[in-house]
């Protein structure tokens, strides 16, 4: 079974000063000093990838792993980390610049990126946090012909067929998977990939990236939106503290300050 | 400009919401409510601000719980009366069913809009990125444009008087052949939270699994909900289906009361709608300050514990 990883390396947006959100306009916003982390969705889904290969090869099934990246930074720890924990390939298709609003440009480069990989599923996450558009793996399965699942908190290999659990919104959905498909994972039962040891570094030291050089414009146009302005929203609220001694002073003052909605 | 809002019978209030939130720059245009599944209450039509209200019906009730049977009875609506803009309530089922829309007519698409205008040469978006932490305003030149917007609750319009047009439309819908021992349950719990009016979040810095259980007990004697952040849900002390965020349930009760969350924006996107935001924190930097309207510098546990004191002791 060949699984294809879709992953984004983002920036770790709680570490942002708020005057840089101030200071943001339509050409972006400075991130450049901020650390990186793997998209946490997508991070899920490689942990749930790994997770299909522990249990398929327990069942006597070969599972090899490749993982696919768009970006041009140099994010060699995180593929020397994903080498070391169970992928055996990664692609990193470079871009001229940042393509954060145009899920649908973006599913044709990554649609391009998979055509250099055979595979039986792919699992990507639902969405990044700084683009947030959740349409990616939409476009991406519509340009692979695949149907998409989304919104998936866990995906088991039992007897040779793949089980997938989605969150509804009013309930779950658990099914059997029967074709190829793309499985956007969401709030998983997974969330955090596994750390490598020490040993599974020095294994894959001289492992590195296949990098793929994209030609952006035959994916412009079409279903993209424009970004006409981007702005920092200045908070509404204001906060007025309760003081007091002891907690139990703050507990009078708050509920005899706000009887209305606490007490009830 | 012709418009759709589309939404499931257990969403009418909810569709009467978007509609107040619709602006459009245009004289000629009109605007219709698409009801996947139909109404099973005609009292409740009266209650909507819109002219004309088509049935949706799929070939079978278990259909409506597959979103591609549910995107596939839309589009056959869509195919026999085409309209520019497809508006749908955001959450986990309407943001599936809008990017699934949005493949099948080959349409523009945002999901977790919250402002929505139109005019003659296209239409404007406006939503939340980066975590929520900036506004970007998007424009769509080219339609159809399939959209889901995030519910205001605080601007509904006045009733009209005037009884809706309804019309049914009977979609003829199969289950996708690639799923098989399909199982659907249900999470009262994650409903219980949306309809509360009062939510208590737990965010990690609440601590021990005993402090999480303090907040339970409070939640009921004060006769609210108990839901949680993100972490405190991947460390397993709040059940998955009562997480609140951005990519989890966004509330908007009457009162929200946070423990021990620093206030990470993608959290916050989920109890910025409550009319009340209070909440706790040992820190007094924590961001959360910034972002509510009442502050309690304590520690969780004991906050917690004196409020339920003062409950037992009447």
């Amino acid at each position: 079974m060949n699984i294809l990883c879709c992953f984004k390396i983002v920036s770790d947006l709680d570490l942002v000063m708020e005057r840089d959100w101030s200071s943001a306009d339509v050409s972006g916003v400075d991130l450049s000093y901020v650390k990186k982390v793997i998209s946490c969705f997508d991070e899920a889904g490689i942990e749930t990838a790994l997770r299909i290969k522990d249990s398929a090869e327990k069942q006597g099934e070969t599972v090899h792993i490749t993982a696919i990246t768009l970006g041009n930074g140099k994010y060699e720890a995180f593929f020397k980390n994903l080498f070391a924990v169970g992928v055996e390939r990664i692609l990193q298709g470079t871009l001229s610049t940042e393509r954060l609003f145009s899920p649908y440009m973006l599913s044709g480069i990554l649609s391009e990126l998979a055509g250099n990989c055979e595979y039986d599923l792919v699992i990507t996450g639902m969405q990044s946090a700084d683009g947030a558009n959740g349409l990616t793996p939409y476009f991406l399965a519509e340009r692979q012909g695949i149907p998409c699942i989304n919104n998936v908190s866990e995906l088991q290999y039992t007897d040779g067929k793949l089980k997938v659990t989605c969150d509804m919104g009013n309930g779950v959905r658990k099914a059997t998977v029967h074709t190829p498909a793309l499985y956007a994972i969401g709030n998983s039962v997974n969330p955090y990939l596994r750390m490598a040891t020490l040993k599974q570094k020095l294994a894959v030291s001289k492992l590195s990236a296949e990098t793929i050089e994209i030609s952006e414009t035959s994916y412009s146009g079409g279903r993209n939106a424009e970004l006409c302005s981007l702005s920092h929203e200045k908070k509404m609220r204001h906060c007025v503290f309760v003081e007091g001694k002891t907690c139990g002073d703050k507990a009078a003052k708050l509920l005899e300050a706000y009887p209305e909605v606490v007490k009830r | 400009m012709k418009i759709s809002v589309v939404c499931f019978s257990d969403e009418l209030l909810i569709a009467n919401s978007l509609l107040s939130q619709i602006s459009v720059k245009q004289t000629e245009n009109s605007i219709e409510l698409w009801v996947l599944g139909g109404i099973d209450d005609t009292q409740k039509v009266k209650k909507l601000n819109i002219q004309k209200i088509t049935e949706i019906i799929p070939s079978e009730q278990a259909h409506l719980k597959e979103p591609v049977c549910c995107a596939d009875a839309v589009y056959k609506c869509f195919c026999r009366h085409p309209v520019d803009v497809i508006v749908l309530p955001s959450g986990l089922r309407g943001d599936d069913l809008a990017a699934r829309l949005s493949v099948l007519i080959s349409g523009g698409c945002m999901l977790q809009a919250i402002e929505f205008s139109c005019d003659e040469s296209g239409a404007s978006v406006r939503k939340p990125v980066y975590s929520g932490n900036l506004h970007a305003t998007f424009r769509f030149e080219t339609l159809p444009l399939v959209l889901s917007l995030i519910p205001s609750p605080n601007e509904e319009k006045e009733q009209s008087n005037d009884t809706p047009e309804l019309a049914r439309f009977e979609a003829k819908t199969e289950p996708p052949a690639w799923l098989t021992n399909i199982e659907y349950e249900s999470t009262e719990n994650g409903d219980l939270l949306k309809s509360s009016e009062l939510v208590i979040a737990a965010g990690r810095g609440v601590g021990k699994a005993e402090s999480f259980r303090k907040l339970e007990e409070l939640a009921e004697v004060m006769g609210g909900v108990l839901g949680g952040t993100r972490p405190a849900v991947y460390d397993g002390k709040i059940p998955r289906e009562r997480m609140i965020g951005s990519s989890a349930a966004v509330l908007s009760p009457k009162c929200s009361i946070v423990f021990g969350a620093s206030g990470a924006a993608p959290f916050l996107a989920g109890v910025e709608k409550s009319k009340l935001l209070i909440a706790v924190n040992r820190d007094p930097n924590a961001l959360i300050f910034d972002n509510c309207d009442v502050g309690v510098i304590a520690d969780c546990n004991e906050f917690a514990e004196a409020l339920l004191q003062k409950y037992r002791n009447g």
